[in-house]
């Protein structure tokens, strides 16, 4: 008896004309407005960043010399000795290169060529016990004031290894103290940085960003303590006999 | 009824259906199914774009692949990334090595924040250029401090280090207890026998739960399509590394799989200047960061939160160099700092302190 009542169709006569076209309208300008949308919303894309590709290059920073040493000695590359043993230095002590303009000896207390070059032999190094050693055992050298360093670097702490992380393997391989560091400037030089993040949330910051109005209670109250101390700083002098006994006295009977 | 018509129709369908009636009812149901074709239009693009085919809506989770599935969508991906880059890939699919669990170790006192690392990961792992996509983050943090909120991200110097700052790179710390890993709904993500968690990009649905999980801010989201120059394409993929990402998929870190699961070294470590980041084996007591993690000075970022992280910060046992002024200067200020911190007065000489000390010492005895 229920189905009766529901199977027939409403009067639709009997409403008023307008209130019946309310749901076609609604429909065809919804379907008109989704149309007109844009299909998808715009993310903004920042530019790429730009990167100089020859920065990106893997590989020791510097060549190490080869063993025994070449230096180009009018464009032709020729051993040391084959002009020093020739030509006797203008400066016995080495204290200032005369013809190795290019070099300027920045390296703690050294400023003698022959606080690590041989003088009798140029193609080897000397060791503080008078014996010498060839190029390709640098470190050794360098072990005798740098000896905390060189025990890092020996087990692997200090320097940079390439190829393989593997220890038996073939590309495994170590680099020297001089083919990251130059052995008469050896401090890292600094670098211009690459390109920073250009985030899509946070876009470009300030440098230094001012932390103030985020911090919480305690850090409010923690500022409020350091800006207080930092004030009387200036009444230093004035102060200090007048309220220190009483403050020491309550803090004494305390314990 | 028939007194609210205007006109009377000569042929009317039915004794309850008016003309009025009918032009309504068919009107709402023409503008119904407009409005709902234009509501669905969107999935036009499913059928359009041939990117998405019917193989790859079916394939499988990576761990349920047989040998062949994983061949066959190997084939697609390959296909692919040549239709859209124009390169023939070497695609395949490295599983992780047997006795190995990679760990990573950075030493804060030689990192100088050149920003090397960040760009060398770009270009090995074909991030998208536009919109920028940045596994490593390197933070620049004022000396005696490790708080993050400090830290500035964008710094911008002609040359680094600045004496007054350290040099913090952050990335996905591979944690042995990976909170990323419980929150994703349909285990995209997951952590492999050697430490490194990954993320199958065609199980993600992109909900973005892991990055909100990650406390190292790790995770980065494909908001719109990635954009990567042909030219720039680093055609050494694997399926669960550096393969191209849709839109709408997380991506992260993963220690170079497709290096580091082959011998190979991560390409942030190559490229670091200063030899600063350490990789390898912890498993095997001779590796350097077996070394690293039993003689130096560890720490990990956010202990407190119980991730566990294989990625692991130390220093050397060396205060700035002695004879550089400009690092004194800082030490004195940072001295003077602590010296405020802990209640001294600032600018108080070693003698005002003993004097004062032994005041107090009176007072007390």
């Amino acid at each position: 008896m229920d189905t009766s009542p529901m199977t027939k169709p409403p009067p639709t006569g009997k409403e008023s004309g307008l209130t019946g076209w309310v749901l076609p309208v609604a429909f065809l300008v919804l379907a008109g407005g989704l149309y007109a949308a844009p299909r998808r919303a715009e993310v903004p894309l920042g530019d790429p960043a730009s990167v100089d590709r020859s920065a990106l290059v893997v590989g020791p920073r510097r060549v190490a010399l080869s063993d025994p040493p070449l230096t180009l000695v009018e464009g032709k590359p020729e051993n040391c000795n084959a002009c020093h043993q020739v030509f006797k230095s203008q400066n016995p002590g080495g204290a200032a290169a005369t013809f190795h303009t290019t070099i300027k000896l920045v390296h703690g207390l050294n400023d003698r060529c022959v606080n690590c070059h041989d003088p009798s032999d140029r193609e080897r190094l000397t060791l503080r016990d008078a014996e010498t050693v060839p190029f390709a055992e640098a470190p050794q050298l360098c072990a005798q004031c740098h000896g905390t360093v060189f025990r890092d670097w020996e087990r692997g702490t200090h320097g940079k290894t390439l190829g393989s992380w593997v220890k038996s393997s073939s590309e495994h391989s170590r680099l020297a103290c001089n083919e990251c560091h130059d052995p008469h400037a050896p401090k890292y030089p600094k670098l211009a940085p690459l390109a920073g993040p250009s985030t899509l949330r946070m876009g470009a910051q300030p440098s230094e960003v001012d932390h103030r109005e985020n911090e919480n209670s305690l850090q409010r109250w923690l500022r409020r303590i350091r800006e207080e101390r930092a004030t009387p700083k200036t009444a230093v002098p004035a102060t200090p006999a007048a309220p220190a006994p009483p403050d020491s006295k309550p803090a004494g009977g305390h314990p | 009824m028939s007194n609210l018509r205007i006109h009377e129709g000569p042929a009317t369908p039915g004794p309850d259906v008016s003309r009025r009636s009918f032009l309504r009812t068919g009107a709402a149901a023409v503008g119904g199914m407009a409005a709902l074709a234009a509501a669905l239009s969107p999935l036009r693009e499913l059928i359009t774009n041939p990117s998405i085919s019917v193989d790859q809506f079916l394939q499988k989770h990576y761990r349920e692949m047989t040998p062949n599935e994983m061949e066959a969508a190997l084939t697609r991906i390959r296909a692919k990334v040549e239709e859209r880059y124009q390169v023939r890939p070497h695609l395949r699919d490295v599983r992780a090595m047997d006795g190995v669990e990679f760990a990573y170790a950075l030493n804060l006192s030689r990192c100088i924040g050149c920003r090397k690392c960040v760009h060398a990961c770009v270009a090995e792992n074909n991030q998208s250029r536009s919109p920028e996509i940045q596994y490593i983050r390197v933070v620049e943090m004022p000396r005696g401090t490790l708080d993050l909120e400090k830290g500035n991200h964008h710094y911008e110097r002609p040359k680094v280090p600045d004496a007054a700052h350290f040099y913090l790179p952050v990335q996905c710390h591979q944690c042995a207890n990976p909170p990323c890993v419980k929150v994703c709904p349909v285990e995209a993500t997951w952590q492999e026998p050697d430490g490194i968690t990954v993320i199958d990009y065609d199980w993600c649905i992109g909900c973005r739960y892991c990055e909100a999980a990650c406390p190292y801010w790790a995770r980065r989201f494909n908001f719109a399509e990635p954009s990567v120059p042909k030219e720039q394409i680093n055609p050494n993929m694997a399926y669960l590394s550096n393969r191209p990402r849709e839109r709408g998929v997380m991506e992260k870190c993963h220690f170079c799989l497709h290096r580091t699961r082959e011998g190979r070294m991560p390409a942030c470590l190559e490229i670091c200047p200063t030899g600063a980041r350490k990789f390898g084996n912890v498993l095997d007591p001779s590796s350097e960061v077996f070394e690293i993690i039993k003689t130096k000075r560890v720490f990990v970022l956010k202990e407190e939160v119980g991730t566990l992280p294989r990625f692991f910060y130390y220093f050397d046992e060396r205060y700035p160099n002695a004879l550089d002024p400009e690092a004194l200067a800082i030490g004195e200020q940072l001295r003077r700092e602590e010296g405020e911190a802990f209640g001294a007065a600032p600018g108080l000489g070693a003698t005002e302190f003993a004097s004062a000390a032994s005041r107090r010492d009176g007072d007390r005895a």
